[in-house]
């Protein structure tokens, strides 16, 4: 599939996507969910040799994975906090439920019951990491980073054995985990705190740093919990990098695909290109 | 007598699907599975499995498939409970403090999204695809119907239509599906599990009734919450409903917000307590009852016909 027929069918899907989640009270009330389409690009991988545009019942399974996903990040924004309005709360913990019910019918309506139990596997995998993280029961580093990388990957990942194709696995994983990683800088540098930063600074730092204040800039605490995410983002975007220069794994034209989608992984002899040409 | 006496001759069947429900929740996260088996502690009727089983006995019975479509029913309620504790801040559930109070809102959601992904897993035991279908439709109307409870709370213009339209969603709908799934799940005729739909369907509006009637009949001991909890809460039930018949009583209950004190409602519980609401309910619930064992009537003559009846009596007469 060409790039140009990528972004037709990623188009086709965000669009089917944007139905399923219509809802005129919910929209009264919460915020639109977010639809991510670096996910639709990965899960259209599988389908990229093929020629010509995906068949109906392709674009409904890549859509219940992205109606997961949406449902799944509808539940993290539900807090602990008694200052949230009751109303907003009790609606995001419907929203999510109603979201993950809509990726049940649609899948049960195409008959695709193996489907069903992959991706029902994955949310299981998704949960299991999440509370793991935000209970911060990690040894070290390394574990703390595979059970982010199950909580990134785990659906595309499924969907990905499910088509039989694991081709991409391995690049997709850090792709995700690297957004993830950006995403966490960011808050970090907010001085907002998550349930992964809380884990990384309990495995990373010493607990008189921990206890001096992560989020307030300057501090020590926060310069190391800062350096520690630079050295992870640097380490999987080597990795990406490493993957998107194994020809044998990621062929030309999709090679494209995710350079197009991913302007933060180029590799580094592109990145030297376009400074040498000013 | 005991809703469980009245099903004995199920109690093996009954303890296997108690033991696989302990399967199900194990969890490579021991707070997951920690926090999933404090619900499944905390008890229940098992009324979907208890459905689910009696009418699989229609068609080729055999546990090791019914099973799973038991588990997945059983597992849905428990996770809709865990989501419903947070949506309304509940503390206790059965007398037993609720998920989200015993840890936190964070923990209930990642626990009912993962009970939730378990009953799926078992659900896709069942490779009948109209099963599948059945069924999610079940759970998307399910949640149009709790947005739709909450869009209307403490919206005192309600009619009753909207009433039965709401508890329909809310609860007769998944024990209708629990009756007709156990039917498909072991092969059983279209028009018999049609009828163990229709069946569940009028159980499950009796049953949901009655709920209503005991939140405001009832002692807080009984409930394990205070009475008149789901009018606090905005939520119109039908005997709420039939007392705003009087003008009276509809002024006091009309001025009924979240932050009424307890003296206020319970002082509005009086009143309506104080109306034929109360019987007027029981009476709608009765005619439930009756469309009920009509469905039954429809049915083979035997030991399962005549439990479905006595649990569908049961239903109709229990106290709390």
């Amino acid at each position: 599939m060409k790039f140009i027929d990528c972004n037709h069918q990623a188009n086709i899907i965000h669009q089917y996507v944007e139905e399923q989640l219509h809802h005129s009270y919910l929209k009264e009330y919460i915020d639109h969910p977010y639809i991510d389409r670096d996910r639709i690009h990965f899960l259209l991988l599988p389908f990229a040799e093929a020629n010509g545009d995906i068949s109906l019942e392709e674009v409904q399974w890549i859509s219940t994975a992205m109606l997961l996903q949406i449902a799944l990040d509808t539940h993290e924004k539900v807090t602990n906090s008694e200052f949230d309005p009751l109303k907003e709360r009790q609606l995001t913990v419907l929203a999510g439920v109603y979201f993950s019910s809509l990726y049940y019918k649609i899948l049960a309506e195409t008959d695709e019951v193996d489907l069903i139990a992959i991706l029902a596997k994955a949310i299981k995998e998704v949960n299991e990491s999440k509370i793991s993280i935000y209970k911060g029961d990690h040894a070290d580093i390394t574990a703390l980073m595979k059970t982010l990388r199950k909580r990134e990957a785990s659906i595309i990942s499924n969907f990905f054995a499910f088509m039989d194709d694991s081709r991409w696995e391995e690049v997709v994983s850090d792709v995700l985990v690297y957004k993830k990683l950006i995403q966490e800088r960011s808050s970090l540098e907010e001085t907002e705190t998550t349930s992964f930063l809380q884990a990384l600074a309990k495995v990373s730092l010493p607990s008189a740093m921990r206890e001096s204040g992560l989020l307030k800039k300057k501090s020590e605490g926060h310069r190391h919990l800062l350096s520690s995410l630079d050295r992870l983002i640097e380490g999987v975007k080597a990795a990406v990098h490493r993957n998107m220069e194994d020809g044998g794994l990621v062929a030309p034209n999709l090679k494209k695909i995710v350079l197009e989608l991913l302007p933060y992984a180029e590799p580094r002899e592109m990145t030297k290109l376009y400074a040498e040409e000013g | 007598m005991k809703l469980n006496r009245l099903y004995s001759f199920l109690k093996a069947d009954i303890e296997e699907i108690e033991k696989e429900l302990e399967v199900a929740i194990q969890s490579d996260s021991s707070l997951l599975q920690e926090a999933s088996l404090h619900l499944l502690q905390a008890g229940g009727k098992r009324i979907r499995p208890v459905f689910v089983l009696l009418s699989a006995k229609y068609g080729v019975y055999d546990i090791n498939v019914v099973k799973h479509a038991a588990v997945s029913l059983e597992l849905m309620h428990m996770a809709s409970l865990v989501h419903d504790d947070v949506i309304d801040d509940a503390e206790l559930r059965r007398g037993k403090p609720t998920i989200k109070a015993q840890w936190d809102n964070r923990v209930a959601m990642y626990t009912g999204d993962y009970i939730f992904a378990r009953a799926l897993e078992y659900m896709t035991h069942i490779r009948v695809p109209e099963a599948h279908r059945i069924l999610s439709h079940t759970l998307v109307e399910l949640c149009k119907g709790e947005i739709a409870q909450i869009q209307d709370k403490y919206r005192y213009d309600q009619h009753l239509r909207d009433y039965l339209l709401r508890i329909k969603r809310k609860t007769a709908l998944l024990i209708a599906v629990s009756c007709q799934l156990g039917a498909i799940s072991s092969g059983a005729p279209e028009e018999v599990h049609k009828r163990l739909f229709n069946f569940g369907y009028n159980v499950g509006m009796s049953y949901q009734i009655i709920d209503d009637i005991l939140d405001l009949t009832s002692t807080e001991e009984e409930l394990g919450k205070p009475a008149g909890s789901d009018l606090w809460q905005g939520n119109i039930t039908l005997p709420v409903l039939y007392a705003m018949d009087d003008p009276e009583v509809k002024e006091k209950i009309i001025r009924v917000r979240e932050e009424s004190s307890l003296g206020e409602i319970q002082a509005v519980i009086e009143a309506i307590r104080g109306t034929d609401a109360i019987e007027r309910s029981y009476a709608l619930s009765k005619r439930y009852l009756d469309r009920a064992l009509e469905d039954l009537d429809h049915l083979p003559a035997n030991k399962v016909k005549r439990t479905l009846k006595n649990i569908a009596n049961y239903i109709g007469k229990r106290k709390y």
